[in-house]
């Protein structure tokens, strides 16, 4: 797999606060990887880091295979977007002005794209109004709009949904969704709000005080949170032959434990598995979402 | 490094507060003009026709003009984040800094050279071609120029390394002031050599043995506000030292000013 940014036993310390602890995660190409962690647990320092904003203190990083400590990281920052915590707009100015001025951070011989960009965020029409008059969301959308420009290859949002209303969340979830699917960016996702990040995101990474406790792609992650009905059983065999014979999806975990998908009478399941003299130890129906394994994850109450 | 120019100059085009910097300075020059013409045509002999003061005139509001603009115009890139958006796409915090510190220097220029037009047109009309020692004047203009890049390198290391617009805008402005009684007082204890004073005459608190008269001097000539009223009051002492220490000051403050923003933390 083809990774657009790795880090290696990264460590960012503040004074004695070591805000990264050993982070190691890997982006892989072309997912949303959303980037989950409680308030401190490191995901803005990890950001403002591969940002260039911050130096680690040990440890390393690569973005698209060149390392932090090569000079030519720079040259691959400039495949990369970013809108680290708040959007970096000048509030005095238009959308259209805005958009001008990164033109011309990046070089950009003329604004032709200018248009383009503002309708893939939906500003095209906000004309001569200030973006210091904008709403949240609208100033959200002319941050990402700022960090498309000069189309890059990776693009990094830092809580891009916080404070925002449900329509604006809808909103900035297309926009994220276009941008991946049909320009083909990498997302680096961080977020509170997990129940956004379970329909955004194709691989996910857990932090929790500055170290990475689990990468898993969506998929996986579907898998350990399908909801199912968690069996002990005296004879694992037994109940192997009575779910092939009803036809049921199920996990055989130990020799005495399996998950079962899918709806099942619980009183033909005992009856049929009396018959084969397989006792029923316990039963218990499982059904996790994102939230839950986090919490299951890093071990009690988070804010999340 | 042109390309953060180029950005800047967008930035400026938009800025109210540097065409508000132009308007007043160039309405200094006009107001200085008009005030000694109306004097010129009532008490004849009592103003000033020489073209030579008011060029150099301007000098000091643009001086006052540079701490405010540039904490402002650089303070806004921390305000807004957009410092993250130069940064984040590749630019070195060397070029981030020189272009902000040649922005600030081209700026105080272009104020200089249009009101220095509107004053030749408008001087030459109201009072005649009055230019007195021309070649006296040009180094007098020329250390005018390299004193207001010597502030430019000052008062941009101060914005760029106080991330706080208020705080930066604030501390230019009272460094400015004090530095401009400091410079108060030198000149006077300056002057009190030329004049055949004693220190104590002046200050009561001091003592001849307790300051010399080179060091007062080298003071007053290597400080750009020291420069700035020794210009606009063209009572030059040292007309060539004074380019080569306000470049020596810009160098200074930019290669201190670079290190410093080089090691800093962004949030």
């Amino acid at each position: 797999m083809e990774y657009v940014l790795k880090t290696n036993s990264l460590k960012k310390n503040y004074g004695h606060y070591k805000a990264l602890n050993g982070l190691t995660m890997s982006v892989p190409k072309g997912s949303i990887y959303g980037f989950v962690g409680k308030n401190g647990a490191g995901k803005t320092t990890l950001i403002r880091l591969i940002c260039g904003l911050q130096k680690p203190s040990s440890g390393e990083y690569s973005i698209y295979g060149i390392s932090n400590k090569q000079k030519e990281i720079t040259k691959a920052r400039r495949r990369v977007g970013a809108v680290v915590e708040t959007p970096s707009i000048y509030l005095d100015m238009t959308a259209e002005d805005n958009l001008k001025v990164q033109y011309r951070v990046l070089g950009l011989p003329s604004f032709e794209g200018i248009p383009d960009v503002l309708k893939m965020v939906g500003l095209e029409n906000t004309g001569k109004k200030k973006a210091k008059d904008f709403s949240l969301g609208m100033r959200q959308r002319l941050g990402i709009a700022v960090a498309i420009v000069g189309d890059p290859d990776f693009l990094v949002l830092d809580e891009p949904i916080n404070g925002l209303d449900p329509q604006g969340i809808v909103e900035i979830r297309e926009i994220i969704l276009k941008l991946n699917r049909e320009y083909g960016i990498t997302v680096l996702i961080s977020s509170h709000i997990l129940d956004e990040l379970s329909r955004l995101a194709t691989y996910f990474g857990f932090i929790d005080n500055g170290q990475m406790v689990k990468e898993i792609s969506a998929s996986e992650l579907e898998a350990a949170c399908r909801k199912c009905v968690h069996l002990v059983v005296s004879d694992v065999k037994a109940l192997s032959k009575v779910l092939d014979e009803i036809g049921i999806e199920y996990t055989i975990l130990s020799d005495s434990e399996a998950d079962v998908f899918g709806e099942i009478s619980i009183t033909e399941l005992v009856s049929k598995l009396s018959a084969e003299n397989c006792e029923v130890m316990s039963m218990q129906e499982r059904d996790e979402n994102l939230e839950n394994y986090y919490i299951n994850l890093v071990g009690g109450v988070g804010n999340a | 490094m042109l390309k953060l120019l180029s950005a800047n100059r967008i930035r400026l085009q938009k800025s109210k507060f540097f065409w508000i910097g132009l308007l007043v300075t160039i309405g200094y020059s006009v107001f200085l003009l008009i005030m000694n013409y109306i004097e010129k045509a009532s008490y004849v002999g009592n103003s000033i026709v020489q073209i030579n003061y008011y060029l150099l005139s301007p000098l000091s509001i643009i001086s006052f003009f540079c701490p405010i603009f540039s904490s402002i115009f650089i303070g806004t890139e921390y305000s807004d984040g957009t410092m993250r958006n130069r940064l984040i796409v590749g630019h070195t915090r060397k070029n981030v800094y020189l272009a902000n510190f040649m922005t600030v220097c081209l700026v105080n220029i272009f104020i200089t050279l249009i009101s220095s037009v509107i004053v030749i047109l408008l001087g030459i009309g109201m009072f005649g071609w009055h230019m007195i020692n021309p070649m006296l004047f040009l180094l007098h203009y020329l250390s005018g120029i390299m004193m207001l890049i010597a502030f430019a390198g000052f008062f941009t290391m101060v914005a760029m390394l106080i991330h706080n617009k208020t705080i930066s805008t604030v501390i230019s402005i009272i460094t400015f002031l004090v530095s401009y009684m400091i410079a108060g007082v030198t000149r006077r204890l300056v002057f009190s050599f030329y004049n055949g004073e004693s220190i104590s005459d002046v200050f009561s608190f001091l003592s001849g043995d307790m300051v010399s008269q080179s060091a007062l001097e080298f003071l007053y000539d290597f400080m750009p506000m020291g420069q700035c009223l020794q210009i606009t009051s063209n009572t030059v002492f040292h007309p060539f030292r004074l380019p080569v220490y306000s470049a020596l000051f810009a160098v200074i403050t930019v290669i201190c000013g670079v290190l410093i923003f080089s090691k800093k933390d962004m949030k």
